[in-house]
């Protein structure tokens, strides 16, 4: 249901308006109305949001993610130890904020730059790791190594060239091969490294040679270079596991700060948001120069609350007048709803679709009721609704997302009906149920028996579309809109009176029973065109289109029940094997996903497009009350 | 022949729409795609809206089970 409203004007004296506001934001059930004017920030609310937007940016540099763990307890122990309301405090914060942000940007810093540093090191100890035997055998005074990196065609080119080059040096026959040690590196990319170890008179012409052919001398990352290569190769080695150390110790640095500092961050940031909502409060209040005035909603039942709050602390100092919303304000007003603590959880289907009016119709109570009996009839099978029930209840338990709790809940519900149509339907996971048990059917076995299950399903269709109808005859009479309630009334006429037509043939009643069915048809068309003109019987033929499409409950329930029947015979198949076995779980769980996903899916979708059409009217106000965070804040947007 | 035929049309009553559905939410989980990365928020109506096109299958099927009972 939808909680009644009051319209709430306080007056009060502007020296102790932010004595009022404070204790309107703890009492936390206003809706604060702000005039619709355009206002430029004052200074002091672009401070706060200046030093909120630094706070967060800490909180992110930080990686600070635990606001799930943050609890009332924290936040109450931050508000007492920070008051916003001495002059110059904000700035002082700042002034404390910008100390820490460089210390840890400093840190943060670094990590940045040796985090690099890691990572070039690491591609050239790729190379490096390969060369080590090769460069500790070849080092000597004598000798001069170098790494190069060639294109792999021109490699065998290269190497011939060299040879022949140190042959026409010294001028000897013998095979160049034996005075050349080489040694190669296949990279990924077409590439590779070249190590070879020359005589050091030759290294000069050796260099030229292979600059002249294309090759490019390998080098270790700036600050790693040494004289020689195998002082080199070492030096990458050493700055690697240096480098790892370094870092693990600034990530431990980090973790601590991050423990200490992110939940007094987090709760600054909260108590920043805080002040800033009650600066935008005060500001936006109409000031007339010793008095102001704040107006908002307020739920009619907490009015007696507010009034003992305010007269306890500011006694006659504060005028407080409310009154009931005129017919002219009614889209104006936010819309609470306000259900028992068991059908809560279906308002969640409310936030993907428009918020409804103030004067309109909260269909929480009848999602509660049809959407778990819809959803536990197409999934009709004890043994899902068992599994499901689980489900339900562990995610009930599960406090990772906000989400999780009311679809648990939800998720019971359905469990609960599954089961009861389990036993209408005689199933327990498929026929297995009667192959064990010998269970049998109370109701009908609907894989057999298609026709009565569709015709039940359809009777269900025109019943949910005529508490529909109804709804919105309702909505029309009390929001005195003629044509509504007319073309509803008339549509349930119509629907009703085909039903009974389609009764009386069927059963063969007598002939007065088709004559009071005619009169009401034609009542019923007249209030039709009277209502809607010729949209009227366009819509008549949807809403008869609308009780057909509840056959898809017969009909995903149809296919759920084969499915089931199908991966127990995989067993009479297979044999009582673990392919079998392991073959009928897989197909039993497919079944499942797709009996929870599909059986949820399709009765929201029965709800939002069949039934909310004859009578949900959206695009309300939702109530936001002027209130402080709760246990229930999360990560800020 | 009559059973061939009554086979057939039954496939065809549900193999045609279940075409036409599988067309049509394509196109709408393309664009709903699209939808939900810009504004996520929308991914529950998004999700609902590609399960509208099934009712022309669920309708087919159930045409196409009332045919087969015939043969049986």
């Amino acid at each position: 249901m939808i909680r009644e409203m009051f319209r709430l004007a306080i007056w009060g004296l502007t020296s102790e308006r932010s004595e009022v506001v404070e204790t309107l934001h703890d009492f936390g059930l206003v809706h604060v109305v702000t005039p619709a004017e355009f206002r430029s920030p004052s200074e002091q609310e672009e401070t706060l949001k200046f030093t909120r937007a630094k706070v967060l940016g800490m909180l992110e540099a930080l990686e600070w993610k635990d606001w799930g763990s943050f609890t009332d307890e924290i936040l109450e122990k931050s508000r007492q130890k920070v008051d916003f309301g001495i002059e110059g405090v904000v700035p002082e914060i700042d002034r404390s904020l910008d100390s820490f942000r460089e210390r840890l940007a400093s840190l943060l810093e670094e990590r940045r730059k040796l985090a690099l540093s890691q990572s070039e090191l690491r591609k050239a100890h790729q190379v490096v790791f390969h060369f080590i035997p090769f460069v500790t055998a070849e080092d000597s005074p004598e000798k001069e190594i170098s790494l190069w990196w060639v294109k792999n065609p021109s490699l065998q080119k290269t190497l011939a060239g060299i040879r022949a080059k140190i042959q026409a040096e010294s001028g000897e026959t013998y095979e160049p091969r034996d005075s050349l040690n080489f040694h190669v590196l296949n990279m990924e990319s077409g590439q590779s490294v070249l190590g070879i170890s020359v005589e050091t008179s030759l290294f000069e012409e050796i260099d030229r040679l292979m600059r002249a052919q294309g090759a490019v001398p390998w080098k270790a990352p700036e600050g790693y270079n040494r004289a020689r290569m195998r002082e080199s190769v070492l030096a990458v080695e050493e700055g690697l596991r240096e480098g790892a150390s370094r870092l693990e110790h600034l990530a431990g640095e980090i973790s601590r700060t991050r423990e200490e500092w992110g939940p007094r961050l987090a709760s600054l940031y909260i108590l920043l948001d805080e002040r800033l909502e009650e600066a935008l409060v005060e500001s936006s209040s109409r000031t007339n120069g010793e008095t102001f005035l704040i107006e908002g909603w307020i739920p009619s039942d907490a009015m007696e609350q507010l009034l003992e709050r305010l007269s306890s602390r500011f006694g006659t100092r504060v005028l407080v007048q409310w009154r009931y919303p005129s017919s002219e304000e009614w889209h104006r007003v936010p819309a609470l709803l306000s259900n028992p603590e068991a059908i809560r959880p279906f308002e969640i289907f409310l936030r993907l679709i428009p918020h409804p009016l103030y004067r309109g119709v909260d269909p929480t109570a009848l999602m509660a009721i049809f959407f778990p009996f819809f959803s536990g009839c197409m999934v009709g099978d004890v043994g899902y609704g068992i599994l499901i029930g689980l489900l339900g209840f562990w995610l009930s338990r599960s406090d990772r997302h906000p989400l999780m709790d009311p679809a648990g809940k939800i998720l019971i519900w359905v469990c609960a009906w599954s089961i009861a149509w389990g036993i209408a339907f005689g199933e327990f996971f498929g026929d297995l149920g009667h192959r064990l048990f010998h269970m049998e059917p109370v109701w009908v076995e609907r894989s057999h028996a298609v026709l009565p299950v569709l015709a039940f399903t359809v009777a269900l269709g025109a019943a949910h579309i005529s508490i529909g109808l109804f709804l919105g005859f309702l909505e029309g009479i009390r929001n005195r809109h003629r044509h509504l309630w007319m073309e509803r009334l008339g549509t349930l006429i119509v629907l009703l009176s085909l039903v009974g037509l389609l009764l009386i043939v069927r059963l063969e009643m007598p002939k007065a029973f088709f004559t009071v069915n005619v009169s009401f048809l034609l009542i019923g068309t007249a209030l039709l065109i009277a209502g809607g003109k010729i949209g009227g019987i366009i819509e008549t033929f949807s809403a008869l289109g609308n009780v057909l499409s509840y056959v898809r409950i017969a009909a995903i329930g149809l296919s759920s029940a084969i499915l089931a029947v199908v991966a127990t015979r995989f067993v009479d198949v297979l044999g009582l094997s673990f392919l079998g076995i392991l073959m009928a779980l897989v197909i039993h769980l497919l079944n499942l996903v797709l009996a929870i996903g599909g059986s949820g899916l399709h009765s929201a979708r029965l709800h939002y497009v069949e039934f909310f059409s004859k009578f949900y009217q959206g695009g309300g106000k939702e109530f936001r009350p002027f209130s402080r965070r709760r246990f229930s804040w999360k990560k800020p947007c | 022949m009559e059973k061939a035929l009554l086979a057939l049309a039954a496939a065809l009553a549900i193999g045609i729409p279940a075409l036409a559905t599988a067309y049509a939410q394509a196109k709408i989980g393309s664009a709903g795609a699209g939808t939900v990365a810009e504004k996520p928020e929308t991914s529950g109506t998004m999700i609902i809206l590609e399960a509208i096109p099934e009712t022309i299958v669920i309708l087919g099927f159930v045409v196409a089970i009332m045919m087969i009972l015939q043969l049986a």
